[in-house]
C-alpha cells in the first residue's frame, strides 16, 4: 500500500511540473518584453523565485539545526542536511542565472557588488557545510558541529537580503513591473517552490533511508553480545 | 549573442540544475531499492 507520504510527494512532483510546463507557456506567450532591456529582462522571473527559495532553504536549515540541537532527534539532522544540498543547488541556479543576466545588462559576467559578494558568500558557507559533514566520522558529533554551523550560517541571508537596500550597489533593490509582469512573477513562484519542497523531502527520504541501511548493516557486522556466566563465556 | 540567446541560456542552466537535481535523487532512490531488495 502506498503511504500518504509518497502520496504527498508525488502529488507534489506533478504539480510541481505541470505548473512549470505552464509557467514556461504564460512566459512565451503571455508576458511583455521588457522596454528598456528586451528578452533578457525574462531571467528575472526565474532567479528571484530561486533566489526567495534559496532563503527558504538556509531557513530550513536555521530552524532543523535548533531543532537537533534542543532535541538531539537524528530526523532533524537528516532534514537539515538535506535542505543544506538543495540551498547549494538553487544558489547555484541564482549565482549563474544573475552571471548570464550580468553579461548581457553590464558587459560583464561578475562584479564585485555587496549583494553579489555576498550571494557568493552564502554559497560558500552551504558547500563548507557539506563539507564539514563529509568530514566527520562520528554521527553524533557530525551532527552537533553541523546544527551549530548552521545556525551561524543563517546569519548570511539576512546581509544578501539588505545589502543591495542599505549598501551602494550595481545590483537592483527594487524592479518597478507592469500588471502582466507582477502575474508572471507570481506564476513562476509556484513550481520553483514546489520543485525546491519535492527536493527537500526526496532528499530527506534518501538520508532517512541511509540511516537505516547503515543501522542495519552495523547491526549485521556487530557480532552479537557474549552473556557472560559464571565460570566462563556463553 | 543576443537577449534572447542569453535568456534561453540561463533558463537551460536553471531549470536544468533543478531538475537534473531531481533527477539523480531518483537513481539515488532506485539504486537504494535495488540494493535493499538484494540484501
Amino acid at each position: 500500500m502506498t503511504s500518504p507520504w509518497a502520496v504527498l510527494q508525488r502529488t507534489l512532483w506533478t504539480a510541481g511540473l505541470l505548473s512549470l510546463a505552464a509557467a514556461i507557456g504564460i512566459l512565451l506567450v503571455y508576458t511583455p518584453t521588457e522596454a528598456t532591456m528586451g528578452p533578457v529582462q525574462k531571467i528575472f522571473y526565474l532567479h528571484l523565485p530561486m533566489a526567495i527559495n534559496t532563503f527558504l532553504a538556509c531557513l530550513v536549515v536555521f530552524i532543523a539545526s535548533i531543532g537537533y540541537l534542543w532535541q538531539r532527534s537524528t530526523w532533524w539532522d537528516d532534514l537539515a542536511a538535506a535542505a543544506a544540498k538543495v540551498a547549494v543547488v538553487l544558489c547555484s541556479g541564482v549565482l549563474i542565472t544573475g552571471m548570464i543576466w550580468g553579461r548581457s545588462a553590464w558587459g560583464q559576467w561578475w562584479t564585485w557588488s555587496p549583494r553579489l559578494t555576498f550571494s557568493l558568500m552564502l554559497w560558500l558557507l552551504y558547500v563548507v557545510y557539506l563539507t564539514v559533514r563529509m568530514s566527520i566520522e562520528s554521527a553524533q558529533r557530525r551532527a552537533v558541529v553541523s546544527a551549530a554551523y548552521g545556525v551561524i550560517a543563517f546569519l548570511d541571508v539576512p546581509l544578501v537580503w539588505l545589502s543591495a537596500r542599505l549598501l551602494p550597489d550595481i545590483h537592483p533593490a527594487s524592479i518597478q513591473l507592469i500588471a502582466p509582469m507582477k502575474l508572471t512573477l507570481a506564476i513562476w513562484f509556484v513550481p520553483v517552490t514546489l520543485i525546491a519542497c519535492g527536493l527537500i523531502m526526496a532528499r530527506y527520504n534518501l538520508n532517512r533511508l541511509n540511516r537505516q541501511w547503515q543501522r542495519g548493516v552495523e547491526l549485521v557486522d556487530t557480532p552479537a553480545p557474549r552473556m557472560r556466566v559464571a565460570g566462563g563465556v556463553a | 549573442m543576443t537577449g534572447a540567446q542569453y535568456a534561453v541560456l540561463a533558463f537551460v542552466v536553471g531549470l536544468g540544475l533543478m531538475l537534473g537535481y531531481a533527477m539523480v535523487l531518483w537513481l539515488e532512490h532506485r539504486n537504494m531499492a535495488r540494493r535493499r531488495r538484494n540484501k
